[in-house]
């Protein structure tokens, strides 16, 4: 049995051998050798260094299409080519390359020589440079890093960067690694008052021995124009390029002067255009003013809220959602997927309550896992989302709603109250502290129905308060359940309803969307959303449930719907 | 056994119809324009004799009240109805005790809100000049002999001579409680406050038998035996066995089981006619009337009583920590099952809950908020 694969690879082979035997020869490997087979061929471009290229049949020939290459002395001079020189065409497999292979290198070769037809054009080689700088920025970095008399540099940069618009100045988090010449594993730098070492113990990046260092943050106008050949290759450059975009009112030389005392620390200027960070390192010569610094670009990544939360897009929302202080009340199975769905998405200030303890069964359906037994619901997802989640400040409290709701809380506090305890109890607390704690702030209520038949969120506006006679079951809810739904265990007023945390993270996706909307709205009008499978899902569930209205009749257990419906129209059924 | 207790009238409550008896004595007074001092107010039968058993459902205490009426006002009459109905009268308008309706002996007073009722007896003194045959204190309208003897305060004096002895373990138990205060002793297993013993036999008794008689017709309830005849019979075997066989008993339970089984040798019988005489007024036979209906409640107190013994034991042979709420019910009826309920390590809750305002008894006329249950999280 002939196999696809080598069946395609015979047929380009004997292609090549026959009518490509005049432009093409096979590059010989050592036998046995598993290397792709490669034929050298000849090219004439004027922007070339050399006058070879290499088709290359990759070993899942036509999976995978066949590649050409070029010196690697091409990179970073001519876009698409990579560090291996390997160029990239964007041409894609397509199903007829099994059947005709050869017409597929066909296609590759006509991509290659369009390629070369747009290197005759200086300015599309320097806009596709600009347009994919980043990608080259890393294989700069790489190819000055591998230079014999480089430098030694942190295996990380890690850059938190927030509304920065002019040049200013940080600080820098050096960990070091290792005993005798230590390694730098880490630096964290932050502009402005942020402190480094904070941000990287906060988010357990701070391993090793804390060095401090100093950054110089540039931003560079989104035209300026950044890319392989235009980027600084050594301090003077650097310098120049500093001055100009200050309009000569910053000079990195005087800058450093000013530590002159301190030779060993490290410096650092970190230019940021858009969305990235170009840095370089600052390594002061082993003679003073003998010679300029030497510098080292430097890929680093961003762990800033707006970059790790939103990669740049739709930042003015995200702006505005960070300044939001939401208060929310119960850390269960419905609680905690939705505190970390509004952690994630940049609710900048979360109060947990919840006086639980996670208990192993917990796993099921909870975002906390073993490591947590026995500790605080609230208080260790807290914990985890301060270290996880950039950009938000959560705050977890082992306690009751109720004695925190006295206690704690007064009007102006939040900009959303989230009841996720699903108790009766805790509703008719709200309701009552409506005005001497929660006054001009929505509060949201949301749940879930037994079996996780239908979810609801209920938003109370400012100006309104829920109802005190709780109409959650008789005017909410899309059924009516039978006397008792949940499963009984042997203890007392325990229990636990059937449901998975499939189930209760679809609602929790549900609840948390609306959570989000309603925190960006600026009317502060009550709403009430629901979530409803359809009565199929009902039906097959055989405890007797009687759905409402707002039960879809069509569809299989695995439909639903969404919908919205309005506040005083559900309280007030007979107007 | 501590469930008995918690048939009888609240201390609350015993002190309310003092109050109330006491007021009628000076109402009855002013209304036959006699001095206070010559309206005597006493009680009489189970209140007297302290084995009070609330009757089953909502009904309420039966309280036995005699008034005794001396004095120059009284003296003389020998025609019982003017007396009798002049009573009656006499008993309208006292405040809160409701309209009076005539019984065969009394004067019934429903006090309405009250959890109990009196039967007012009226009595006269001086029995001799009335030319019955033996002396006795008193004298009462009897519709069918004019007047009756009685003598209620001797049979209670009598009832509670016997119902105050005590047997040896009774001693041994308040000795041992008493060494508890002083000494690291092992607490008995008994439940204490079971001093009473015939006292509480006889509510138990009583309870057994309203139970037993509830779903009964109405003939075989008319037959049922009277309380007077099963604290008689009871009294005369528990005076014999504390009197004889003191310390042949080892815990009450036993005192209580052999009392019931040995409280039909008080009957005295000629296979024809039956005898219980009033142990303080021998001429009077408190089982008169089964020699007139062919021998009917004498089966009832026979076969009533068979099934009293029988439950008793089925009762006290189980672990105490095995009496189920059913087997009570059985033997005792739903009122037994409240009264043992109230008599758990729970009853201190029952005043503070009470005390709970607004606490609906009926129907509310609002809808209370109850919240919503199925909303989970």
């Amino acid at each position: 049995m002939v196999k696809p694969f080598a069946v395609a690879a015979k047929a380009v082979e004997a292609w090549i051998t026959d009518a490509g035997r005049p432009f093409a020869t096979r590059v010989e490997s050592v036998p046995g050798s598993s290397k792709p087979m490669a034929w050298k061929f000849k090219v004439s471009h004027p922007r070339l260094l050399h006058d070879t290229a290499k088709l290359s049949l990759p070993r899942d020939f036509p999976a995978t299409p066949a590649q050409i290459y070029l010196h690697k002395d091409h990179c970073l001079v001519l876009p698409h080519v990579e560090e291996t020189g390997k160029v990239c065409l964007g041409v894609e497999a397509t199903p007829d390359d099994y059947a005709n292979p050869v017409q597929a290198i066909g296609r590759v070769l006509s991509a290659f020589e369009h390629f070369l037809t747009q290197c005759n054009d200086e300015d599309w080689i320097a806009s596709e440079l600009r347009r994919e700088c980043w990608s080259y920025w890393m294989r700069f970095c790489d190819k000055v890093a591998s230079r014999r008399n480089a430098r030694p540099t942190p295996k990380h940069l890690y850059v938190a960067i927030r509304g920065l618009t002019t040049i200013e100045e940080g600080s820098l988090a050096i960990y070091l690694v290792g005993t005798g010449r230590q390694k730098v594993k880490a630096v964290v730098a932050c502009h402005g008052d942020t402190d480094p070492h904070s941000l990287a113990r906060r988010h357990g990046i701070s391993d090793g021995q804390l060095a401090r260092g100093t950054a110089l943050f540039v931003p560079l106008p989104i035209g300026q124009d950044w890319r392989p050949g235009v980027w600084p290759q050594d301090f003077e450059d650097l310098d120049m390029l500093v001055g100009q975009l200050s309009d000569n009112a910053v000079s990195v030389i005087s800058w450093l002067q000013q530590f002159a005392d301190k030779p060993r620390q490290l410096f650092l200027v970190a230019f940021v255009q858009g969305q990235f960070v170009y840095a370089y390192q600052l390594c002061p010569p082993l003679v003073q003013r003998l010679t300029p610094p030497a510098i080292e670009p430097l890929p680093a990544i961003r762990l800033d809220a707006e970059w790790s939360l939103t990669r740049g897009y739709g930042s003015d929302e995200f702006a505005s959602r960070q300044d939001k202080r939401v208060l929310v009340l119960g850390c269960g199975s419905l609680g905690s997927p939705v505190i970390e769905l509004l952690a994630r998405a940049g609710v900048g200030s979360i109060i947990i309550v919840d006086p639980d303890l996670f208990l192993p069964e917990n796993c099921s359906r909870h975002v906390l896992g073993l490591s947590s037994a026995y500790q605080g619901k609230a208080t260790r997802l807290a914990e985890r989302l301060t270290r996880e989640i950039p950009g938000v400040t959560v705050q977890g409290v082992s306690a009751l709603a109720s004695s925190w709701v006295s206690d704690r809380a007064t009007p102006g506090m939040f900009d959303l109250v989230v009841d996720c305890t699903g108790e009766s109890s805790v509703r008719a607390l709200l309701s009552q502290y409506r005005h001497s704690a929660f006054q001009g702030t929505p509060i949201a209520h949301a749940w879930l129905e037994p079996f996780c038949a239908a979810a609801h969120v209920v938003l109370v506006g400012a100006a309104d308060a829920w109802p005190m006679s709780d109409p959650a079951d008789a005017l909410v809810n899309a059924a009516e359940w039978p006397e008792s739904t949940k499963h009984e265990i042997p203890a007392c007023g325990a229990g636990f309803h059937p449901y998975g945390v499939a189930d209760t993270w679809q609602a929790a996706g549900f609840a948390a969307e609306r959570l989000l909307s309603a925190l960006g709205r600026a009317s502060g009008d009550s709403a009430i959303w629901s979530w409803v499978r359809s009565k199929a899902y009902f039906d097959a569930l055989n405890v007797g449930a009687r759905p409402r209205a707002i039960v879809p009749l069509a569809g299989s257990e695995q439909d639903s719907r969404m919908l919205s419906r309005g506040y005083d129209e559900v309280l007030n059924p007979n107007g | 056994m501590e469930m008995l207790q918690k048939l009888e009238l609240s201390q609350e409550e015993r002190a309310r119809a003092t109050a109330r008896y006491e007021a009628l004595g000076r109402h009855v007074a002013a209304k036959l324009d006699m001095a206070d001092a010559d309206a005597y107010v006493f009680v009489q039968g189970s209140m007297r004799t302290q084995t009070t058993v609330s009757p089953r459902g909502n009904q309420n205490f039966d309280l036995d009240i005699v008034v005794k009426l001396t004095g120059p006002k009284v003296h003389g009459i020998t025609n019982p109805e003017p007396f009798f109905q002049a009573f009656g009268s006499a008993l309208k308008g006292i405040h809160g005790a409701g309209e009076p309706t005539q019984k065969r002996r009394c004067w019934r007073l429903n006090y309405p809100g009250e959890p109990f009722y009196f039967d007012v007896t009226p009595a006269l003194p001086d029995s001799r000049s009335m030319g019955l045959s033996v002396a006795t204190d008193l004298r009462v309208r009897d519709p069918d002999t004019r007047w009756s003897p009685s003598n209620p305060e001797e049979f209670a004096d009598w009832f509670c001579t016997i119902a105050d002895k005590r047997f040896s373990f009774h001693r041994e138990l308040r000795e041992m409680l008493a060494k508890a205060d002083t000494q690291v002793t092992p607490i008995p297993d008994t439940p204490v406050g079971i001093d009473d013993i015939l006292r509480r036999g006889i509510q138990l008794m009583k309870l057994h038998r309203d139970n037993y008689y509830w779903n009964l017709s109405e003939e075989r309830k008319d037959a049922k035996p009277i309380s007077v005849i099963l604290v008689t019979l009871a009294g005369h075997a528990y005076n014999n066995m504390v009197t004889h066989e003191q310390t042949a008993y080892s815990s009450p339970i036993e005192v209580l089981l052999e009392l019931v089984d040995r409280m039909p040798r008080g009957i005295f019988t000629d296979g024809r006619s039956y005898c219980v005489s009033n142990p303080a007024l021998t001429m009077e036979n408190f089982a008169d009337r089964w020699n007139s209906d062919r021998g009917l409640r004498a089966r009832e107190f026979n076969t009533w009583h068979k099934q009293l013994v029988a439950d008793l034991e089925a009762l006290f042979s189980e672990e105490y920590s095995k009496k189920s709420e059913a087997r009570i019910r059985s033997v005792f009826g739903q009122y037994g099952v409240d009264a043992w309920k109230a008599s758990m390590p729970t009853s201190p809750l029952q005043g503070l809950l009470a005390a709970v305002p607004g606490q609906p008894r009926t129907n509310p006329t609002t809808v209370r908020p109850q919240g919503s249950k199925n909303t989970l999280a």
